[in-house]
């Protein structure tokens, strides 16, 4: 054992590692932080070069792009309100309007030191207890996560502000649109209303970046116009100085402030990444979500959630981020990618000519202790090349005049959208989510609630049908599992504690 | 005065929740009827379900709900509550980035994506009164080069190849 760690240990110190994970963390957050182009896709351009590397600075690469990536989304839904992936699009509830305040300093430091926190623990939980944890995700199966999708209904309650009846319009429509496309069990196109485009279903990035990231634009796009009545001429370098307001005096956050005023939200969300992270299905974005639903009912400041608090920035991004390292156990312990993202690091793998699966650990027991020791690695690498560089530059971005940040933005969304699948019919997706998303915030319907039951939608109606197939229609069977039957309890035990919190 | 003017503002919007109601109500009847009237190829499949089964639960929710919507809000709809701020007009904002946009989309199998991109630029800067030529010009350019370098050379994406091309 202490042979392998050593070797492990000159392994991953090897330059050309260091290389690798540095490279990849400065890739991951510059897609990430772009708007329309995600870190996922990163992965997905990095991946082909990793065929002429060797075993673990090829890991090192993706792992940094990974890393790199998820604190990237941050930076663009911070600085210019656009989610760089759905998993950043809780960030925009706080971090958007933090930043508007002249404090995208505190706004970015909050998401960069949560987010580095959530990594760093999650890297933990790995190293240490990825065995139960693999077993533990093996099984779920249909009624657990059937379950587990109850639990995430349940969170739902805190979005429900004092508007039940608009909340529960909001998450019927976001559940509507999630059944357009293939039906989860024959596969089969369902409700394309005559359109061939809409039968392969509404993507996930288009819906999103739609509907929080152009609704938004629309808003500011007109308040910009109203504010400026008349046209302006740049006749001096002052007129230039104007397009770029300052940030506020008092934007200072250190280690410090941030620690005292976001550890419990920043824990908070940790412990239902690493949770969720481990499962197959819920991944990062709905962690982040649940997690700042969490936090948005167990908070000090809960009444001033959606205001722009660092403790809204600090639950999702923290959540966000400790999805990276158990989204892979149950690849590295079974051989089974629990999500697209570490479909591709499969792939990867297999590039090596290494399959993934229990051998891994027994006949490249080296490699492995390296690749953890490596995601250490990258989350200071990250910590370091965005504290520097990244977050010094976007912060200056974001206090750019609307007038013309905006254009600027819009292409990059088309082109971002159109990139995803090459399909310009993705592009219409966003624009109809945008007018969507304009009209729910015109009418005060809180955005959440659609988006979850998007995401939650399609599972929901998956391991419920699979369930229903397995038990051959036995209503004993969704009860007979220890892990279902806690997590109905757990579901409804959170909804009324939450549901009288709130009325207190 | 101001008042007045927030209390009219209240009154319109909750007459703009009240057709948003009406609206969601006359569209979930119809996605409903419309979830009926269609020849599912799998009518009951493994589970016992047919495949319209989850979409007309989310339609009729979507129903109730709107309809439940629709009724408190007629009644309470002579207690009209000052709206807290004045919202800018909407419209026009609208027309031109949705329009734009779509504009642009299109404009990728007749330009090309960097040129439709630098147009769609310089028609939202133009549209959000911006005059000055030197800025118009060099971001509509910078945006086309950025475009060209991260998408066409980093990402290697397959845009459609304009006649200009």
């Amino acid at each position: 054992m202490f042979a392998a760690l050593e070797s492990a240990l000159s392994l991953a110190l090897a330059w050309e590692n260091l290389v690798g994970v540095v490279a990849g963390v400065v890739l991951g957050v510059s897609f990430g932080a772009l708007p329309g182009v995600t870190g996922y896709g990163g992965i997905a351009l990095g991946l082909p070069f990793t065929f002429f590397m060797p075993t673990v600075p090829a890991m090192a690469f993706l792992l940094g792009i990974y890393k790199g990536g998820m604190f990237g989304g941050a930076i663009s839904a911070i600085t210019f309100g656009v989610p760089g992936e759905p998993s950043s699009a809780p960030t925009v509830f706080d971090g958007f309007p933090l930043a508007k305040k002249g404090k995208p300093y505190t706004a970015l430091n909050t998401a960069l030191y949560s987010s580095i926190a959530g990594n760093l623990l999650a890297d933990l939980a790995v190293i240490f207890t990825f065995a139960p944890m693999g077993v533990l995700s093996l099984k779920f199966g249909p009624r657990e996560l059937f379950a587990l999708m109850f639990v995430c209904l349940a969170t739902l309650v805190i979005f429900m502000e004092g508007r039940i009846i608009k909340a529960i319009i909001g998450t019927m429509i976001g559940f509507f649109l999630a059944t357009i496309g293939p039906d989860p069990i024959m596969n089969y196109p369902r409700l394309g209303f005559g359109i061939p485009e809409l039968e392969a279903g509404i993507g996930l990035t288009p819906f999103v970046v739609g509907l929080f990231a152009l609704s938004e634009m629309l808003i500011q796009f007109s308040e910009s116009l109203a504010a400026r009545g008349k046209g302006w001429q740049l006749e001096t370098t002052e007129d230039l100085r104007q397009l770029i307001r300052d940030p506020s005096p008092s934007d200072r956050f250190s280690v410090r402030d941030w620690f005292t005023t976001t550890w419990r939200e920043t824990l908070l969300g940790s412990g239902v990444g690493i949770f969720l992270g481990a499962l197959p299905g819920p991944g990062g974005t709905m962690s982040a979500f649940t997690a700042y639903a969490l936090a948005g009912r167990l908070s000090k400041n809960r009444g001033r959630m959606g205001t722009g608090i660092p403790e809204g920035v600090a639950a999702p991004e923290a959540a966000d981020s400790a999805t990276v390292g158990p989204s892979l156990i149950p690849l590295f312990a079974f051989g089974i990618p629990g999500s697209a993202t570490a479909g591709l690091f499969m792939g990867a793998f297999m590039l090596q000519g290494i399959a993934p699966g229990p051998g891994l650990f027994t006949d490249y027991m080296d490699i492995m202790l390296a690749i953890f020791m490596i995601m250490l690695a990258g989350t200071v690498a990250n910590l370091v090349i965005s504290k520097v560089v990244m977050i010094p530059v976007f912060a200056r971005l974001g206090l750019i005049d609307a007038r013309i940040l905006i254009p600027v933005l819009m292409p990059l969304m088309i082109l971002g959208m159109y990139a995803i699948d090459n399909r310009p019919f993705d592009v219409l997706i966003m624009v109809g989510a945008g007018l969507l998303g304009l009209l729910l915030q015109r009418l005060e319907i809180s955005l959440a609630p659609t988006v979850v039951a998007y995401i939650i939608g399609p599972m929901l109606e998956k391991h419920f049908r699979r369930g229903l197939i397995l038990s051959g229609g036995s209503v004993t069977y969704w009860f007979a599992s220890p892990i279902a039957l806690g997590l109905y309890i757990v579901g409804i035990v959170a909804s009324v504690l939450l549901l009288r919190r709130k009325k207190t | 005065m101001a008042k007045q003017m927030r209390v009219e503002s209240g009154k319109k919007k909750g007459r703009t929740e009240y057709v948003f109601y009406i609206s969601a109500t006359l569209i979930s009847i119809a996605l409903i009827v419309y979830l009926w009237s269609q020849p599912w190829a799998y009518t009951k499949t493994g589970d016992g379900l047919s495949m319209a089964a989850f979409p007309t639960v989310f339609a009729a929710g979507l129903l109730i709900a709107s309809m439940t919507g629709a009724i408190l809000k007629g009644r309470q709809e002579e207690h009209s509550q000052p709206s807290p701020k004045e919202e800018p007009p909407l419209l026009w904002p609208v027309i031109l980035l949705g329009g734009g946009v779509i504009a642009s989309t299109l404009g990728l199998w007749y330009f090309d994506a960097v040129i439709s991109s630098s147009l769609l630029v310089f028609f939202l800067l133009f549209a959000g009164r911006v005059r000055d030529w030197r800025l118009l010009a060099g971001i509509s350019v910078g945006t086309g080069l950025l475009i060209y370098v991260l998408f066409i050379l980093v990402l290697g994406v397959y845009f459609p190849r304009g006649w200009l091309r």
